[in-house]
């Protein structure tokens, strides 16, 4: 144990802090009602509590930040820890990335107050955030895959309570899918991690850069391909969990369900951990693989057109939302993969990741806190529902428009600056790509048409929430009609649907209810960065970004550190980048309007779901492939050969013993008897007709002349001798006969014995 | 002294149990105390055996301090008769002994308490209880068998005396499960008949030795029949570990009452069996002889078969008590996979699963019980909102249930560790594929229980399942120990080093 120990604490304080608030409040999950007497949590008190928490875990971190060059010492390492050991850092990249952290979960806690008014579990929605905060915390701090691995599980899972939280059927739904990608994704990447530890023998961030080059630039094959695999296995559970294509499907269903504080935090955040992970892989042990790169910006490509054209076709506020988060993680990963591609000149490409990471936290946090204000209000999501919502409300639209401007990269806000950083990676590796030149062409267009996409579908939603008109007959006519498809897929549910939807309906054409100044501060705090950072772009690259590039072993030199302090960022060709972007994105603005909208009878405008319902990746091959597929096989197969086999063996064999058995016990001695039977007549036969021919003709020859014609015997011979002239045997049936052979068979048997004795 | 306590710790339960039969009128208050008083008594001799024999220091230590290494300890063997010069019933300690030995006694009081609660309305617990006592005797003789022959003497009084369990219920449906359990479980034992007679042949001795005993002629002259042999003996000890395709033993025997599934059918019998594997081969045929021929391979394919049936089943099947039961027959087979490997690594792994499964499984299945039995509830879709009303109960359910997922730092966790890292030790292409089972197994595990946690904390809609007001927590003889089910996993997730420290020296040997 040694090293800065308040990292230790940093990462326990929230779990000690949740037990704490359940002390403080009562001890109890159920919410107090003093009307109806029941005692239990007060949810003001909770809220406090949590706040508190959350708001000394960032006093924590100053002091760990003060505290570690004061004892020279960034690290703390517990060796004993159930054997595997626990290893923090507190680096750049690590203490920035605690930070937002810290903010965005004291930002999203200090709505919560106002978004939970009416809902119940509030205790355990608290003491899980408190569970993942401490979790994500470890994430972010840990120094060794291992530890990196376990606070990553604690964190899937304690998250699962976000997502679940309403219980309703579709949230329980998206909470199963949820689970089931974190489950798998932390189970092969547990597996690349042993495997890499095979490899390499160490899973120290700070010592496996060495080992993995040693291995990658070794002559063992073997070696060489297992380390591939490790790298592959642990870039699907880092991508899992950052909504990397093809597994970015939890994010689309997962988000609009959860509560929105919670979406900001799943996010902004959680994804930022699988993000993490991609840049240890990029930044240590692939440092120098220009294949792995390739993987990642192909992988990059993919996840950003996929969750841009998701969201340019979702008509859910929070959806699009999420499918946003999709895509500008994709941006994220373009720039982690230019990582390995350039080495030595991936200065730009890596602080604009890293910046890009900082930004979109700040984007999420601000437009899903404002997606919150909206469900707070009408408790709906649906664009069709909350269209116009925003008008009337200065303040908001404001915040709103600074989050959809920031994430569309429009100059002067942080957006801007990330991805042109980004930007510029790419084009500097298209002078050196040779071969791949005409592929990162088609690269460099796709991204500045994802960000034009960007700007579009964030202007769509800012249109609708501030600009169109709202009809509240219409969309109750639309609401009606859903309703009644709802019944007939879901017949049980359907009733209790109903009445919610009624008494919300009601409750949103009545009275709305009115956001307190702490809600907007949170909102604000976010939205304030974002209009720094981008304003100061140069102080914000110069400081923060080189402050971030501290990360293991990595840090950026003198000439990279020259390089971030020279840019231009508002330099024409950088704005000439953005200036497209966001030309493409007015384009795909007009065509939204043009074709994804349409115009009811009294003029106003409504948002057409025109994305088949079929075409969705889960649905399709996930879900039968897991549920359905996998298992069918393996039941079917182990039916047949725990069932059937058994069976038709046992069966098979008492049948065949059966036969035998009878064939043995009754077929088998018969016909060996008969057999023996018939040959012994046969042998007797024989032996008395030569007997008794023999003593006719004596009796007829040699005995002739001592044969008295009057002898009483003879008399008595005479019928058994006629008899013997009719059948030619005489004594096969006497006594004397029986004695006689037998004195033969024992002639016969000691003749033998005395062969063998003499032989 | 010693020879005497070993021999008492496998005949008294049997006497002492056989005494029930002549008290049929006995109190249930008095036969409980007598039957727990046993049990700790037993518990006692074991705890005295494993302290006295030179391998238990080490495992009371958690790490050997230098000396020599006490190679001696399987040599000294406890002859009881001898039928022939090479024919002697005998007992001999090791440390594979002492491991399944505290095993099985340790969690055996705790099923007693457990059953005194759950049998509580039973009108045949006179014998019920006897029988129960009697298994703990023939498991104990299991575990101290000094050779093959005396193994298979217990192992065939194993099946005897836990047959009466299965058919304890005496309905038609037990009836013929236990039947069924008799073909299989004395089919499976023929089987090893077989293989022991060969190899009395082909070797001096049967005794247990590390490393194995058959004559390195007979691996020369006559590999294929030492092979199909093995094959052969494998397949019989395996009936009782439940690996296809006689496995579906363990589903029809689920009707047996619950401490007889939780501790007979997740823990003592089944285990009987991954531990008659292990000392065949690493005791009998030797690892090294095996290793790379084609038994292994065939094998392997069988376990990972197992594996993912097993839990592919558990996910259909809404019967909890079932569902857990398909889930024993694929964690068995990750016992067995892992001594397939036929490497020391693989069989530490395999010894980790052994323990870290029994703890865990028993817990789980004691949960059920304890909702079958508190509040009658049997299926997994009548359990809504269920982890309010019964906190403990369901904290513990989740508790194991994580643990057997292998989420991190509990104890199947570890043991699932082990197995991958032997799997990577190997690198053979059969062990990457039953690598791959274990893992999509692993997510077939998250499925079938956590679907069932998820129903407990978070039902659907708010909908509370029938009764929810009458949902009673259970008694406190059954949570007891269910607790420590649950606290189990968790320490020995947490504190593994002295468990692996002594399952290196028993694999070191290898």
């Amino acid at each position: 144990m040694r090293g800065n120990t308040l990292l230790l604490i940093l990462v326990m304080w929230p779990v000690a802090g949740s037990f704490l608030m359940w002390l403080m409040c009562g001890r109890s999950f159920r919410r107090a009602d003093p009307e109806k007497d029941v005692k239990g949590y007060s949810p003001v008190k909770l809220w406090l509590m949590t706040l508190g928490v959350t708001g000394f875990e960032g006093m924590l971190l100053i002091a760990a930040w003060l505290y570690g060059p004061v004892i020279k010492m960034d690290t703390y390492t517990i060796g004993r820890f159930a054997g595997f050991g626990l290893k923090f850092a507190f680096d750049g990249f690590r203490i920035v990335y605690a930070f937002i952290t810290t903010l965005m979960w004291f930002c999203s806690t200090l709505v919560a107050r106002d978004y939970f008014t009416d809902g119940e579990n509030l205790m355990r929605y608290h003491i899980f955030s408190m569970w993942t905060f401490a979790a994500t915390i470890g994430v972010f701090l840990s120094n060794d895959l291992y530890t990196t691995f376990i606070f990553f599980e604690i964190m899937s899972l304690a998250s699962y309570a976000f997502v679940a939280h309403t219980e309703k059927a579709d949230a329980m739904k998206a909470a199963g899918t949820y689970l089931a990608v974190a489950v798998i994704g932390g189970l092969v990447m547990l597996m690349g991690i042993m495997l890499l530890s095979n490899v390499c023998g160490t899973l120290n961030l700070r010592e496996i850069k060495e080992a993995a080059s040693a291995v990658l630039g070794g002559n063992d094959t073997s070696a060489k391909n297992k380390l591939w695999a490790a790298g592959i296995m642990i870039l699907f559970g880092f991508g899992a969990k950052a909504g990397c294509f093809p597994l970015h499907i939890w994010l689309p269903k997962a988000h609009p369900v959860a509560p929105a504080p919670a979406s900001a935090l799943l996010s902004g955040v959680l994804t930022k951990s699988g993000v993490f992970g991609v840049i240890v892989l990029c930044l240590e042990i692939f440092h120098d693989v220009d294949a792995f790169g390739l993987l990642i910006c192909i992988l990059g490509m993919f996840t950003m057109l996929t969750g841009a054209i998701l969201a340019v076709f979702s008509v859910d506020l929070k959806r699009t939302l999420a499918c946003s988060s999709v895509s500008q993680i994709g941006f994220i990963l373009i720039g982690c993969g230019l990582v390995p591609l350039l080495k030595e000149e991936c200065t730009l490409a890596l602080s604009g990741a890293m910046l890009y990471m900082v930004n979109h936290s700040l984007f999420k946090l601000t437009l899903f806190l404002c997606a919150a204000v909206v469900y707070m209000n009408l408790h709906k999501l649906n664009l069709n529902d909350i269209k116009g919502f925003g008008i009337g409300k200065p303040y908001l639209k404001v915040l709103f428009l600074i989050g959809a401007l920031g994430i569309s990269g429009v100059p002067l806000l942080s957006g801007y600056v990330a991805k042109t950083l980004i930007h510029e990676g790419i084009v500097e590796y298209i002078h050196v790509a040779g071969g791949l030149a005409g592929f990162f062409k088609v690269l460099e267009w796709l991204y500045l048409i994802s960000g034009g996409m960007t700007f579009a579908y964030m202007t769509k939603l800012f249109y609708c929430l501030f600009v169109d008109k709202p009809s509240e007959s219409e969309s109750k006519i639309q609401h009606n009609k859903e309703n009644k498809l709802h019944d007939s897929t879901h017949g049980t549910h359907a009733d209790v649907h109903h009445d919610e939807n009624d008494a919300h309906g009601s409750n949103s054409g009545n009275h709305q209810i009115g956001i307190g100044m702490v809600s907007y501060s949170a909102i604000t705090a976010p939205a304030v960065l974002i209009v720094a950072f981008g304003l100061g772009a140069k102080l914000y690259i110069s400081k923060l970004a080189v402050f971030m590039g501290n990360f293991n072993t990595f840090s950026y030199n003198f000439e990279q550190h020259e390089i971030l302090n020279e840019i231009k960022i508002f330099s024409l060709e950088n704005l000439k980048g953005s200036m497209i972007s966001i030309s493409i994105g007015i384009v795909f603005f007009l065509l939204i309007r043009k074709f994804l909208c349409g115009k009811n009878a009294n003029g106003t405008i409504y948002y057409k779901n025109l994305w088949p319902a079929k075409l969705d990746l889960e649905e399709l091959i996930y879900r039968p492939l897991l549920l359905g597929f996998f298992p069918f096989l393996f039941r079917t197969v182990g039916a047949f050969i725990c069932n059937t086999l058994p069976k038709a063996l046992f069966r098979g064999t008492m049948f065949a013993l059966k036969k035998i058995g009878h064939f043995i016990s009754n077929v088998l001695p018969k016909a060996l008897f008969g057999a023996v039977m018939s040959i012994l007549k046969k042998l007797t036969d024989l032996a008395s007709n030569i007997f008794d021919r023999t003593i006719a003709l004596l009796s007829n020859t040699v005995f002739r002349p001592f044969r008295h014609k009057d002898h009483p015997i003879v008399e008595s011979m005479k019928s058994k001798l006629a008899l013997t002239e009719k059948t030619g045997r005489i004594i096969t049936s006497t006594l004397s006969y029986g004695m006689m052979m037998i004195c033969v068979g024992l002639i016969i048997t000691l003749l033998y014995l005395l062969y063998l004795l003499f032989s | 002294m010693f020879e005497m306590m070993v021999s008492f710790s496998v005949f008294f339960p049997i006497l002492a149990g056989a005494v029930l039969f002549m008290f049929p009128e006995i109190k249930a208050k008095t036969r409980n105390i007598y039957t727990f008083v046993i049990s700790l008594i037993n518990l006692a001799a074991v705890l005295y055996i494993a302290a006295n024999c030179s391998w238990g220091n080490m495992f009371i230590d958690g790490a050997y301090l230098g000396g020599p290494f006490p190679n001696d300890a399987y040599t000294a063997k406890i002859k009881l008769m001898s039928f022939t010069d090479t024919l002697t019933l005998q007992f001999g300690v090791d440390g594979l002994g002492i491991l399944f030995s505290l095993l099985v006694s340790i969690l055996w009081p705790f099923s007693l308490l457990y059953a005194f609660e759950y049998m509580e309305h039973d009108k045949r617990q006179n014998t019920f209880f006897a029988f129960f006592m009697m298994t703990l005797g023939s498991v104990l003789g299991i575990a101290y068998s000094g050779d093959l022959f005396s193994m298979y003497v217990f192992y065939e009084v194993l099946s005897l005396v836990t047959f009466p369990l299965v058919m304890h219920e005496q309905t038609q449906e037990a009836q013929k499960a236990g039947r069924q359990y008799l073909v299989y479980m004395l089919g499976g034992a023929a089987f090893a008949f077989v293989g022991m007679i060969v190899v009395m042949n082909y070797s001096s001795t049967l005794d247990f030795v590390p490393g194995g005993v058959i004559n390195s002629t007979a691996w020369i002259n006559n590999p294929g029949l030492m092979l199909t042999i093995f094959f052969i003996t494998f397949m019989g000890f395996s009936v009782k570990a439940a690996m296809m395709p006689f496995g579906r033993w363990l589903i029809k025997a689920s009707v047996a009452p619950m401490p007889v599934t939780g501790l007979l059918h997740a823990v003592a019998v089944v285990k009987a069996g991954a531990f008659a594997t292990i000392r065949l081969i690493y005791y009998t045929y030797g690892c090294d002889n095996l290793r790379g021929k084609w038994p292994q391979y065939v094998l392997i394919g069988l376990t990972a078969a197992t594996i993912l049936y097993g839990s592919g089943m558990a996910i259909k099947e809404l019967h909890l008590k079932r569902r857990l039961a398909y889930s024993t027959i694929s964690n068995l087979s990750y016992v067995l996979f892992g001594a397939l490997l036929m490497s020391p690594e693989g069989m530490e792994a395999s010894l980790t699963h052994l323990v870290m499964h029994a703890v865990t499984k028993i817990g789980l299945f004691f949960c059920v019980g304890a909702m079958m039995h508190t509040n009658n509830k049997v299926w997994q879709y009548e359990i809504d909102g269920i982890g309010y009303k019964m906190k403990y109960t369901f904290a513990a359910f989740t508790i194991c249930g994580l643990s057997l997922i292998g989420v991190p730092q509990l104890g199947c966790f570890i043991s699932k560790l082990r197995l991958l890292t032997a799997v990577i030790d190997d690198s053979g292409i059969f062990a990457y594929i039953g690598g791959g089972a274990i893992l999509l197994s692993a997510l077939f595990t998250a499925i079938y229980l956590l679907t069932t946690v998820i129903k407990g904390y978070f039902p659907t809609d708010g909908h509370k399942c029938d009764g929810y007001d009458q949902l009673k927590e259970a008694g406190w003889k059954m949570l007891v120990p269910i607790g420590f089910a649950a606290v189990m996993t968790t320490v020995l997730g947490l504190c593994w080093k002295p468990l692996m420290s002594f399952l290196g020296k028993i694999t070191s040997l290898m």
